[in-house]
């Protein structure tokens, strides 16, 4: 059961957290960066077991990899800027967030950009 | 796929079949408290005895071997999202 793992870790982090932030402040932004990274390694396990069902699924359907992967990196990217934003925010940093923000979601949109041209091209082909 | 499992299991996962948390996340995160509340008390006591510059010398090597645990952390991070998706 590694959500008790996971929730017990957080929970101890959180009352050390609690007792860092009062006698050091930017000590305790780096203990939560620690906690959120190491969680989420902790879950790099059952991410990948997903990540090969569904590129199973992919190929069994006959789809085009390249989706698959846009998808993926768009995921990615949107992990990144998540995690950069939240420790952002967690300093008091809100502006410095709202732009990391703004990156994330440029990129997203230039990831994107090929299978918006694959469905307009798709469209072109419909109309006479 | 096969490749970046192994190389994850390698790194993290499969240490005497004990999971990250078995080892390294709690240890990490302790080291972390722990030098947290040490160098804040260090730097309490040094100040108060009349050596404020000392004092913040003894925060700032603090907040640097911290800043060099976390990066370190935070790169292996970057890097298995990087493999992870195709980055």
């Amino acid at each position: 059961m590694e959500i008790i793992q996971i929730v017990g870790l957080g929970l101890a982090g959180a009352v050390l957290l609690v007792f860092v932030r009062q006698i050091k402040p930017e000590h305790a932004l780096f203990l939560s960066i620690a906690l959120g990274v190491i969680i989420f390694l902790t879950l790099i396990n059952q991410i990948l077991s997903v990540l090969r069902v569904l590129q199973d699924l992919a190929i069994r359907a006959n789809l085009n990899l390249l989706y698959l992967e846009t998808i993926l990196k768009i995921i990615g990217v949107a992990y990144i800027a998540e995690f950069g934003a939240q420790v952002c925010r967690d300093a008091n940093e809100g502006t410095v967030a709202a732009k990391i923000e703004l990156a994330g979601k440029v990129l997203i949109m230039v990831l994107a950009v090929p299978i918006v041209l694959a469905i307009l091209e798709i469209i072109f082909k419909l109309l006479p | 796929m096969q490749g970046w499992n192994q190389h994850f299991c390698r790194r993290w996962a499969c240490k005497k079949g004990k999971g990250v948390l078995g080892e390294m996340g709690v240890e990490m995160i302790f080291k972390i408290a722990a030098i947290g509340i040490i160098v804040g008390i260090l730097h309490t006591v040094v100040a108060k005895s009349g050596k404020e510059e000392l004092g913040y010398l003894v925060a700032l090597v603090g907040l640097v071997v911290v800043a060099y645990m976390v990066f370190d952390l935070m790169s292996e991070f970057f890097d298995s999202i990087k493999t992870m998706f195709n980055i």
